[in-house]
């Protein structure tokens, strides 16, 4: 028998043991790598919904304060801006109050939109095929809508529904049409938001001209701590002063209003890593414990301790490895049931789209293989060094 | 039937301690994050729902929910105002009516990253609307100054935001000048100031966020019994337009004061928001009412995510936890073959066998589970915020560990070590008596 089936004949032997080290540690890896994940993704997909060439003029005192419609034209006309779009966020209730059917309603300008977002691209969601041809429908449409394909597959909708929004921060509700579907199959924008006319709320409000942010693609994104410098400078005496910064930071404000949440998580994760710890250092212990006849045995033939040390190593990571690679392997595979549990909560929002890294599936099942090998370390070693004499006198 | 001595179990836990610990500790751990996210839930929870006088409501839009998100135009204020059944200040005998503007301002945690802040604009009566609120240093802000007070929590969180500091405002720098506690309440994470000041330094001058009135203490029985009665028809609960009403407008007109102060825990608890049938004045129709109590319990189901992923936590922790206790059992019940072979064959029954077993792998948990429970004393009291996704304004809040929530850990703990124990224990009932005993 080789060395490597000397540990994994050694892994097995009790069987119940290794099942239920398994177990325990696939449970809590899943549970770490989870929050790990969730917590990761919602800073990557901040990101990865920002285009590196937008920026987004709010009013600076907050985003619920709004902004007059003429800054539209006035950030438009600064140089180096290559085209606006106002946005409001409507925040209406569709069918019913449930974080499970909020999504985001913005208002846009149809002319300019695809113009700012060119990543979008326009879709047919029966087929899924592009159909640059249905934009034109939005377009002409006052209260048409234009929907990321994930709110099509989510809600079941067709071209040429219908739907209603109502609303909770407007006096007004919205009935839409929905004319077109659009996709980023390259990234750079959110594939679950609701775009709709930027004058059909205007108007449904008795055209009060205001608006809340103004989205901007920049000529050229070397230039945008210039703009930036220049928006609000520019406004700066005026009764509405603004706050400007890239999309990508305007996404990543949601997240880190979070704040001390996202350092909980982190804690907690950590706290479950230390569980694992505890619960493998244990289980080597009186695995090696048992062991310390036959290691005597070992040794007393020939076997140098480093050598049973490293077998006695191997076997234990590699049974945390299995444990830490299942759990990992859950979370990685049930990440449409975690993303279907985060629904029902209130973070919701947050996660519409969420599917686990691979990345992170891969690092906790590391960490989980180190922390097994860490917890065996001291038992194993004991085992290792002790007396060969005093081992072989004692009766188990 | 004899049962196994407890002092077997326990002498055997003392045994081999260096397991016993490590398993305990395996559980303490569990133990403490199930404590902990319990004590974070009860203080955010507490911070929602102990703000709330049930004579004091608030007047909204009509399902906006939250004042961030209502406004009620200047002109409609007066029809609240109006409402008989509001107390009157016995000093200025002036109507307790508070038309506020709520305000979110973008500020740094200091140290770290920016989250709103809502700044409350109040009527001088508001203040008297909310008793439980005290200055601690400073001043109150005077009507007409670009003052402000800010509540502690905030106070200790923020940039910008201790005395003599200066808040930047729209054009206008505004000077802290006191800093109040509101103990665990909702508005313990506010800024508060002048309501018309605010509002026009804010370009807000058409409409409020929110009318507070605070109602005479019978208003809101008299609503209750004849909301109770039937004099209140039930169609005026709900949006419906009820046609034939017309008979019992009269006395429907009189009990106005009771309706619009209504909004009692009894027709929030059905799940009915209190909506003015379309005969009422218009602009009362377009509010909603609630007493103080349901409007920042309703915040609780909406804006809160932490009780929710604490759940999940604490599953996924538990399971791990139990396989855990479940190997130190089976290793236990493996060692001790011998002993129980002859437990048996002196006469104790299997089910004394089995007993004896979950009762030590119990103990065990227990052990864990109050270390756990004593671990999360450490996080209590600890001070910390995040947004309210329903208000989208910063709520501060602290970890409160009591009683209920430490003894809670202890018996997720021991029912960890049920759990962990049932199936080592039962292999230890069903051992056979000879070949335990021939074995090494």
């Amino acid at each position: 028998m080789n060395a490597a089936g000397l540990i994994i004949a050694n892994a097995v032997r009790n069987k119940r043991r290794t099942i239920l080290t398994i177990l325990s540690l696939g449970a809590s890896v899943f549970l770490f790598a989870t929050l790990e994940s969730l917590l990761q993704y919602m800073t990557s997909h901040a990101l990865d919904n920002g285009s590196a060439r937008r920026i987004v003029v709010r009013r600076k005192t907050s985003l619920q304060d709004r902004l007059p419609q003429s800054y539209i034209q006035k950030v438009a006309s600064v140089d180096g801006i290559e085209c606006v779009t106002p946005m409001v966020w409507f925040g209406g209730i569709y069918k019913e109050e449930t974080a499970k059917n909020m999504f985001g309603q913005l208002s846009c300008d149809p002319e300019t939109w695809h113009s700012v977002i060119p990543e979008a691209e326009i879709l047919d969601p029966a087929t899924g095929k592009p159909a640059p041809q249905l934009y034109d429908d939005f377009r002409k449409d006052r209260q048409g809508a234009l929907a990321g394909i994930h709110l099509f597959e989510k809600f079941g909708w067709k071209i040429g529904d219908q739907i209603v929004l109502q609303g909770k921060i407007y006096p007004c509700n919205l009935t839409l049409n929905l004319r077109a579907a659009y996709n980023a199959p390259r990234g750079g924008t959110d594939e679950s938001t609701l775009y709709y006319h930027h004058k059909y709320i205007d108007e449904s409000l008795g055209n009060p001209g205001l608006i809340g942010v103004v989205e901007a693609r920049v000529k050229n994104s070397d230039d945008i701590p210039r703009l930036i410098d220049q928006i609000d400078g520019g406004f700066a005496d005026s009764d509405f002063q603004t706050f400007t910064e890239t999309e990508q930071a305007f996404s990543l404000g949601f997240v880190k209003m979070l704040g001390n949440l996202t350092m909980l998580v982190h804690s907690i994760a950590t706290a479950v890593a230390f569980t694992m710890l505890m619960v493998a250092a244990n289980t080597t212990a009186s695995a090696a414990r048992e062991r310390a006849h036959e290691v005597a045995v070992m040794k007393a033939i020939g076997f140098a301790p480093t050598t049973v040390l490293r077998y006695l190593l191997f076997e234990n990571v590699l049974v945390a490895f299995s444990g830490a690679g299942l759990g990992a392997a859950a979370a990685y595979f049930f990440s449409a049931q975690v993303r279907a549990a985060m629904q029902q909560s209130p973070m919701a929002f947050f996660f519409e789209q969420y599917q686990m890294a691979p990345a992170i599936a891969i690092g906790s099942t590391l960490v989980g293989a180190i922390v097994g090998l860490c917890a065996a370390l001291i038992p194993c070693a004991r085992v290792a060094w002790m007396p060969i004499s005093t081992t072989l006198r004692r009766v188990a | 039937m004899l049962g196994i001595p407890l002092k077997y179990n326990i002498r055997h836990l003392y045994v081999r301690w260096v397991g016993t610990v490590m398993t305990a500790l395996g559980i303490a751990l569990p133990t403490a994050v199930f404590c902990a996210v319990m004590a974070l839930n009860n203080g955010l929870s507490k911070a929602l729902t102990e703000t709330g006088d049930e004579n004091t409501i608030v007047f909204l839009r009509k399902s906006s929910m939250t004042e961030t998100n209502s406004s009620i135009v200047r002109a409609d204020a007066p029809v609240i105002e109006a409402l008989p059944g509001i107390e009157r200040d016995p000093k200025t005998s002036r109507a307790i009516v508070s038309k506020e503007i709520m305000i979110l301002l973008n500020l740094n945690r200091i140290g770290g990253t920016a989250s709103n802040v809502a700044i409350r604009g109040m009527s001088p009566e508001g203040r008297l609307l909310r008793p439980n609120v005290k200055l601690i240093e400073g001043e109150w802000p005077r009507e007409g100054l670009t003052d402000v007070a800010v509540a502690r929590n905030i106070s200790e969180r923020f940039e910008h935001c201790k005395i003599g500091d200066r808040l930047p405002l729209g054009k206008r720098d505004w000077r802290v000048v006191g800093i109040f506690d509101a103990g665990t309440t909702a508005y313990g994470s506010e800024i508060w100031g002048d309501a018309e000041t605010l509002a026009g330094a804010n370009l807000r001058t058409d409409a409020w966020s929110s009318v507070w009135v605070r109602a005479k203490p019978g208003e809101l029985k008299r609503g209750e019994e004849l909301y109770n009665s039937g004099a209140i028809p039930k169609s005026i609960m709900n949006v419906t337009e009820a046609a034939d009403e017309k008979s019992k407008e009269p006395e429907m007109k009189s009990v106005l004061a009771a309706i619009g102060m209504i909004a009692t825990s009894r027709i929030s608890d059905a799940g009915l928001s209190l909506t003015l049938a379309p005969k009422f004045d218009s602009q009362l129709k377009s509010m909603e009412a609630f007493t103080e109590r349901d409007y920042f319990r309703k915040q609780t189901d909406m804006g809160s995510p932490i009780a929710y992923i604490g759940q999940f936590i604490a599953i996924f922790m538990a399971i791990g936890a139990a396989f855990a206790v479940m190997n130190t059992m089976y290793a236990a019940v493996a060692s001790r073959g011998r002993e129980i072979a002859v437990l048996r064959a002196i006469g104790f029954k299997r089910r004394s066998v089995m007993i004896s077993f979950v009762i030590e792998s119990t103990i065990l948990a227990l052990f864990g589970g109050a270390i756990g429970a004593l671990l999360s004393l450490f996080v209590n009291g600890i001070s910390t915020g995040t947004t309210n996704f329903a208000t989208f304004s910063e709520i501060t809040f602290a970890f409160q560990v009591n009683a209920q929530v430490m003894i809670s850990g202890a018996i997720f703990g021991g029912i960890l070590g049920v759990f962990g124990g049932l199936f080592p224990a039962w292999r230890a009932a069903r051992q056979p008596i000879t070949q335990a005993m021939r074995a090494i």
